[in-house]
């Protein structure tokens, strides 16, 4: 079992230790420019699926991972206003399992920036990192996608990809032909892609 | 209750249907029957103003002017389509789709009442009682997509429903699950189906009132029952 928790990230500079399994159901972003690393002791699971609208932000979240670690982080994501968030996860111990998910759907036409960085350290081994993103752009917002991946070591499985997918023909025909209007099936299909993850 | 006269229907400059015409009258169902790529699923489509197909000539509903109205509003009129494979909605669940469309047609329902409709439904067609919190057609085989487009049917209460090949990816048993929800369906609303099929269990099953062939982009013919049991005997090429 997981402590649940709402976990609030201070401005500027700070540091967070998680010493047992955790669940985080809220993340609060600070709107000045912050810098948080979270350190997880060996054994430890983290886990966070939820929805998040980034509102104008600018910082880093950096986990960093030891031994045995679970990391398992599903983030639906709505963009307002221009945003620079960066996600690093380094995997410095052995027989880490990380996977980082995002369903992103950018609201307005202010270009944010959203980078995931994954490092597998050398001399580390058995190591398992995935990092998935998904945007859905309806009106050619701007939105840059950056998923790094850096594997210092030869006993690691790592795995990166980005998707952008548009609101298809077929798909609001579908809904249309079930009686909701066209502005009423889009809010539909953006509400699921971002919900998608959670519901697995 | 529908009328269809001298429609065509075309996408960019390829014509797609030339001269329909069809009358549905309550409690009648219409078997379309056709060779592949006759247009037998281009005209469901049109019936809906499928986005990607230009129509001119005259559709009607209940003494209405349906031709150029919009899917939604079609729908909400009471006409309800079936396609042939259910887009999937990725995240969105049964109960979302299901009460957001029951709120756009006038007829919103609360959950208890909601909770007590689906249960039996659901026994009706002889599926999971967590049907309706699953995605929308997501994971689903062909059986279980048109099993869940007839439990947003039972919900929605149309007059007309259009099934385009809703027997593929059926057993025989969900077939005969099928045809008993239409059957029944029948009894209980008025309501007129217009069906696309070629399988002999199920038209023995709905019994249907009419049959007309499509065939090089128009009805060739149009007959009672006798029709569909000649086709699938003769098969199209003796036309």
């Amino acid at each position: 079992m997981s402590k649940k928790e709402k976990i609030k990230i201070l401005a500027q500079k700070s540091n967070i230790k998680i010493a047992e399994n955790l669940d985080i159901y809220e993340w609060e972003l600070p709107n000045e420019e912050f810098d948080c690393d979270i350190f997880l002791a060996d054994n430890v699971i983290l886990e966070s699926h939820c929805l998040l609208n980034l509102n104008g932000i600018n910082g880093k979240i950096h986990i960093h991972c030891q031994n045995n670690n679970v990391v398992n982080i599903s983030l639906g994501l709505t963009t307002t206003k221009e945003n620079n968030l960066q996600i690093l996860n380094t995997l410095a111990g052995n027989s880490t399992f990380s996977k980082i998910t995002f369903h992103i759907v950018p609201k307005d036409n202010c270009p944010s920036v959203l980078k995931t960085v994954g490092i597998i350290e050398e001399k580390t081994k058995d190591n398992e990192f995935l990092e998935q993103i998904k945007v859905l752009n309806i009106n050619e917002q701007q939105i840059k996608c950056l998923p790094e991946l850096y594997v210092y070591s030869n006993e690691a499985i790592a795995n990166h990809n980005a998707t952008i997918k548009t609101i298809n023909e077929d798909e609001l025909f579908y809904l249309n032909s079930k009686g909701l209007v066209k502005e009423q099936a889009m809010d539909l299909i953006k509400e699921g892609f971002l919900k998608s993850m959670l519901n697995k | 209750m529908f009328q269809i006269k001298n429609l065509n229907v075309k996408t960019g400059d390829r014509k797609l249907l030339n001269n329909i015409n069809i009358e549905i009258n309550e409690n009648e169902i219409h078997v379309i029957m056709g060779p592949n790529g006759a247009g037998k699923s281009t005209l469901c489509k049109a019936i809906l103003s499928h986005p990607s197909l230009e129509k001119n000539g005259t559709i009607s509903f209940d003494n209405q002017d349906i031709t150029n109205l919009k899917t939604d509003q079609i729908a909400k009129l009471g006409i309800y389509y079936i396609a042939q494979s259910p887009f999937p909605i990725e995240g969105v669940k049964n109960v979302e789709l299901i009460r957001t469309a029951l709120q756009e047609k006038g007829s919103p329902m609360d959950i208890f009442t909601f909770n007590k409709e689906y249960k039996k439904y659901c026994e009706e067609l002889n599926i999971d009682k967590d049907f309706v919190h699953r995605e929308v057609n997501v994971n689903m085989s062909g059986g279980e997509k048109k099993k869940n487009e007839l439990l947003t049917m039972l919900f929605l209460k149309p007059k007309l429903i259009i099934l385009d090949e809703i027997d593929s990816g059926l057993d025989v048993d969900a077939i005969k699950d099928v045809a008993k929800v239409l059957n029944n369906y029948r009894k209980n609303n008025s309501c007129a189906i217009l069906i696309v099929t070629h399988q002999e269990m199920l038209l023995k099953l709905l019994n249907p009132t009419h049959v007309h062939l499509v065939m090089d982009k128009t009805i060739k013919k149009s007959s009672d029952a006798s029709l569909s049991k000649e086709i699938l005997e003769k098969g199209f090429n003796n036309f």
